[in-house]
């Protein structure tokens, strides 16, 4: 008897450290690669049952529940109460792409003021929530999708990161055809104008396949429509002198971009109320279509979209910065801008401020991207095209420094602030109208 | 071997007897009523949805069913004072805790293959589809919820060579929550984030309590990559030899309890 | 012929919280082979302890035992003895031929060796016709049976019965009293724990009387009971007379015109014959009588209570 107890014991040790080194050496490290669902400390937002329920398999039906209640919060205009809720949404199910897009978009989009301008400030959050998200999807396109959208359409303005996260999203099995053409457009607002033109030929070539195999009018409608896509754009290129500038001659021919378009860009700033001001000014671009971005932010606050390492999911609420795109209409602009009825969002906590404008060719449409080109080489302005700030790009870009104290119509300003771009000059009545008259830019 | 086959046997006929068929109507009726309504409350597409659901309610039977099984092997036992007759025969305990615990687990094995194929075939009506790509998924969670709830039948048997059922029954239900938490918990702890002390225990704790979660294969963040590099499947091995080792572990401890006590 | 159970001082000691109690108190026990052995004793005397721990289910906390020659933590004893405990249950889902495989198979008896036993105890225990029906369809002296039967698949040299007949109707005592006394002519060893007196009484040829895990009294039953009354049946006795009997302590029962006097042999019966005589009596018969194990039982457990409290 003493001798089986005595091997007993010694296999006992020895299975003790077995399990110790599998669990530690093998198990662990493959689960928090694999297998880790994020911070735990997340589920301090369950209630009991909830926690239990999610703990025993049930997570899904949980995250299920708790996404409805979400949307609840959303349609109340609670805001505060759906990042945390779409975090545990996505702690508890983290295949759930839809919460991850819809969250991130709730973010960045439906976060808005009482003008509907949204909150920029919370776009670094919904980055942060996609990539997230795509760490846990990275072999379906949607999340890809959604990330290079959020560049693309949202930011509006950093095209390189809309291709890099296109171009994942269209090698990615089981994508949506209609989605892929998206990375053309987005080729040529980052300037890569043969890549589109590459991208929309291979696109032709896949429908034209399918076509010859299929033969069915679904693919037939798919076909044409990238044919035209490719068409256009190869006249676009022509037409805007692409090719005329490789072959050496752009200036021998008329090409549309030439006689460049003026944009007699001037503006006045009035502060008309406490937080409230009101951006008026002269556009020679007087069809619509073409938005001028008015950003008013902290001096040292200059958002940066990517999130940051580390970043957790809450934003610096001392911090300002807003944002509009400015309607343009028969060669003008008048935006009262009111900042005064959404204190969280426009705290005004800093001493100074900028006010800049900003308009970029390349987020133009197309019939007006036809007089200006890509790359804004048909367009002029005496006093602000900017080839620096982007680079590779004439832009138009201006800024004006305003303090707190201008804003906050205080001190010497208790009567108001005014500053008029150099050249400004009142707009006449005659064009104030809704009506848009004026189709033609050559003035 | 052969006389703990013969346990082994009879503690299976016994357990299939009492409660298999009622295990199985409930759960299939359990599906049929909560299939149809269950992709209406989430936003994510219904296969996902409904298997997650599904395998956690074979998930939670068959743990309630792996507890109560074991739970009451051997009071069962000696209040029917079978046990005295098995004893008094040239049966060693060692031979009778042995195959106790693997008729328990044959049980467990029938009843999980039952509930899977009920669970398939739910899926195959609801979906109306049998395509392998599917189904497949489903058997191979199946196949680690069999070894997950091996475990926690040693668990509940070792509990049983000492303490009563129903402090066997707390027993086993806290290391199988805790089990389950443990590696998000050492993740999250176990750096030391929230002080050494709770550090150290953290650490210790992963090293020692049975770690439920290492069998789950639901609900992996990454699964789809996992699947694709086929590292899922080193996963459910060392996942699988980490429940047999283990297992091992627990049935030495209560052969050694077992020995010592007075039936 | 050698022991079939030998203990010496066996002690189980168990802590309650009155302090530590001796269930089983220094005993000593011979039983020797090939009779069978009667373990009287009230309710929690130590009868089934005793069994347990010869059978190596308990551990004794002072004394050693052997069993056929061996000591009790020799598991390879158990190839040569049986047990059936009181009132088991058997797995109720299975056929008593199912239950005598299970058992065959713990005592790892091969095929087709299995088969022909179980058969041929399922006839000696009278269930050839019932083999095939589950255990929850048996009456209690079936399942009493089908137990008996599976302990002897091994063929036991020493059987353990605890309370055999206990809970049986009369017609399955007879039954298993019967199988038990078949066994002795097998020549096997029995050993029974049992307060149901009668059985006993019938069928033992020693016993031991336990009582608070001590031995009482112990011997061959013959002995034990011998001796001790008188039975004197009369007829015409006059009133007085019988009377007078009364007050000298005999027991005096009237069945019609017949008087029976049950007197013990320590009184001068010759004095009662005498008595009824002269008084114009006739003695119709006299007979010695046994004692009853009953009264033994009672005289000694009650003695033993009686010593027990003048201790305290």
């Amino acid at each position: 008897m003493k001798k089986p107890r005595t091997l007993l014991l010694g296999i006992l040790t020895a299975l003790l450290v077995a399990q110790g080194v599998l669990s530690q050496r093998f198990i662990f490290p493959q689960w928090k690669r694999d297998y880790s669902t994020g911070n735990l400390g997340i589920a301090e937002g369950l209630t009991p049952d909830q926690l239990l329920a999610s703990l025993s398999g049930l997570r899904t039906l949980v995250a299920g529940i708790l996404w409805v209640k979400t949307d609840e919060y959303f349609h109340n205009g609670q805001f505060d109460a759906v990042v945390p809720l779409v975090r545990l949404v996505t702690w508890l199910d983290p295949r759930q792409e839809e919460v991850y897009a819809t969250g991130a978009w709730h973010i960045a989009y439906n976060f808005t003021d009482e003008q509907n301008r949204s909150d920029r400030r919370y776009i670094p959050l919904a980055l942060r929530l996609l990539q997230e998200g795509v760490q846990y999807n990275q072999n379906h396109y949607r999340l890809f999708h959604e990330t290079g959208w959020l560049y693309y359409h949202k930011i509006d303005d950093d095209y390189d990161k809309a291709v890099k996260w296109f171009e994942q999203s269209v090698s990615k099995p089981g994508v949506l055809k209609y989605l892929r053409s998206i990375l053309a457009s987005a080729y040529q607002r980052d300037g890569r104008i043969e890549d589109a033109l590459v991208w929309y030929a291979k696109l032709e070539k896949d429908a034209a396949d399918e076509f010859a195999v299929t033969k069915d009018p679904t693919t037939r409608i798919l076909k044409d429509t990238q044919e035209k896509n490719l068409n256009n754009h190869l006249i676009r290129m022509t037409s805007r002198g692409y090719f005329g500038k490789k072959a050496g001659v752009y200036d021998k021919y008329p090409y549309d971009t030439h006689n460049p378009v003026n944009l007699n860009f001037t503006f006045k700033v009035e502060v008309v109320d406490k937080k409230v001001i009101r951006v008026t000014g002269t556009w020679g671009i007087p069809t619509t279509g073409a938005r001028v971005r008015c950003v008013l932010r902290d001096a040292d606050y200059n958002l940066k979209w990517e999130p940051a390492p580390g970043l957790d999911f809450d934003i610096d609420r001392n911090r300002t910065f807003m944002l509009d795109p400015l309607y343009t209409q028969n060669g003008r602009f008048d935006r009262r801008i009111d900042m005064s009825r959404n204190p969280t969002m426009y705290g005004f906590k800093s001493d100074e401020y900028v006010l800049e404008f900003y308009f970029s060719p390349r987020s133009a449409p197309p019939h007006i991207q036809d007089k200006i080109g890509w790359n804004g080489e048909g367009m002029t302005d005496r006093q602000f095209i900017d080839d620096k700030v982007r680079p590779g790009q004439r832009v138009l870009f201006t800024s004006v420094k305003l303090t707190r104290d201008q804003i906050l119509r205080r001190g010497e300003y208790r009567d108001g602030y005014v500053y008029r771009s150099p050249g400004y000059k009142e707009v006449t009545t005659l064009e104030e109208s809704d009506v848009i008259f004026r189709g033609s830019m050559r003035n | 071997m052969t006389q703990i086959l013969a346990i082994a046997g009879t503690t299976l006929g016994e357990a299939i007897r009492r409660r298999v068929l009622l295990i199985i109507l409930m759960v299939g009726l359990a599906f049929i009523i909560i299939m149809p309504g269950i992709s209406e409350l989430s936003a994510r597409n219904s296969y996902d949805v409904l298997s997650n659901m599904t395998l956690g309610i074979i998930k939670i039977t068959s743990a309630i069913l792996a507890v109560t099984l074991t739970v009451y092997l051997l009071p069962n036992e000696i209040e029917r004072r079978t046990i005295y007759t098995i004893l008094s025969k040239p049966v060693q305990r060692a031979q009778f805790l042995l195959g106790k615990y693997l008729g328990s687990v044959s049980a467990l094995v029938v009843m999980i293959g039952l509930m899977t194929i009920v669970l398939i075939a739910a899926f195959a009506i609801q979906l109306k589809t049998t395509d392998a790509k599917t189904l497949l998924p489903l058997v191979r969670q199946s196949v680690m919820l069999v070894f997950q709830m091996s475990l926690l039948a040693a668990l509940a048997l070792f509990f049983s060579t000492f303490a009563t059922p129903v402090v066997n029954f707390f027993l086993t239900g806290l290391f199988f929550v805790f089990g389950n938490l443990m590696n998000p918990l050492f993740n999250q702890l176990g750096s030391g984030k929230a002080g050494p002390v709770v550090g150290t225990l953290m650490k210790a704790a992963h090293y020692v309590i049975p770690n439920f979660g290492n069998l789950d294969v639901q609900g992996g963040a990454t699964a789809g990559e996992a699947q694709i590099r086929g590292s899922e499947l080193v996963y459910m091995f060392n996942g699988a030899i980490y429940a047999i080792v283990y297992i091992g572990i627990l049935m030495i401890l209560s052969i050694f309890l077992f020995e010592k006590r007075e039936v | 012929m050698g022991l079939a159970i030998e203990t010496k001082d066996l002690t189980k000691t168990y802590r309650t919280r009155a302090g530590r109690v001796n269930v089983v108190d220094h005993l000593n026990l011979e039983v020797e082979e090939g009779e069978i052995f009667g373990f009287l004793g009230p309710n929690g005397a130590g009868k089934t302890t005793t069994i347990k721990m010869l059978l190596n289910i308990i551990y004794p906390s002072a004394g050693t035992a052997k069993v056929l020659g061996k000591e009790i933590t020799d598991s390879s004893v158990h190839r040569e003895l049986s047990y059936l405990p009181e009132k088991p249950y058997y797995y109720e889902h299975m056929t008593g031929l199912e239950i005598l495989h299970f058992y065959g198979k713990l005592f790892n008896i091969k095929e087709p060796e299995r088969s022909r036993k179980a058969k041929e105890l399922l006839v000696k225990v009278n269930l050839d016709k019932d083999a095939g029906k589950q255990i929850s369809q048996y009456s209690k002296g079936m399942q009493q049976r089908i137990g008996l039967a599976q302990s002897l698949l091994n063929e036991p040299k020493l059987l353990f019965l605890d309370e055999p007949t206990a809970g049986l109707d009369p017609i399955a005592h007879v039954e298993i009293r019967d199988l038990i006394l078949q066994f002795r002519d097998e020549g096997k060893t029995v050993f029974i724990s049992s307060h149901e007196l009668s059985d006993v009484e019938r069928i033992c040829d020693r016993v031991a009387i336990i009582n608070h895990g001590k031995i009482a009294e112990m011997g061959r039953l013959d002995k034990l009971l011998a001796g001790g009354r008188v039975e004197i049946t009369a007829e015409k006795v006059p009133t007085a007379v019988e009377e007078k009997l009364r007050r000298d302590g005999v027991i005096v029962s009237l069945h019609g015109d017949r008087l029976i006097i049950d007197a013990p042999d320590s009184l001068p019966t010759d004095g009662f014959i005498d008595a009824i005589r002269s008084a114009g009596g006739t003695i119709l018969s006299i007979l010695p009588r046994r004692k009853r194990l009953e009264d033994l039982f009672v005289e000694t457990v009650k003695g033993g209570a009686q010593k027990a409290e003048v201790k305290a």
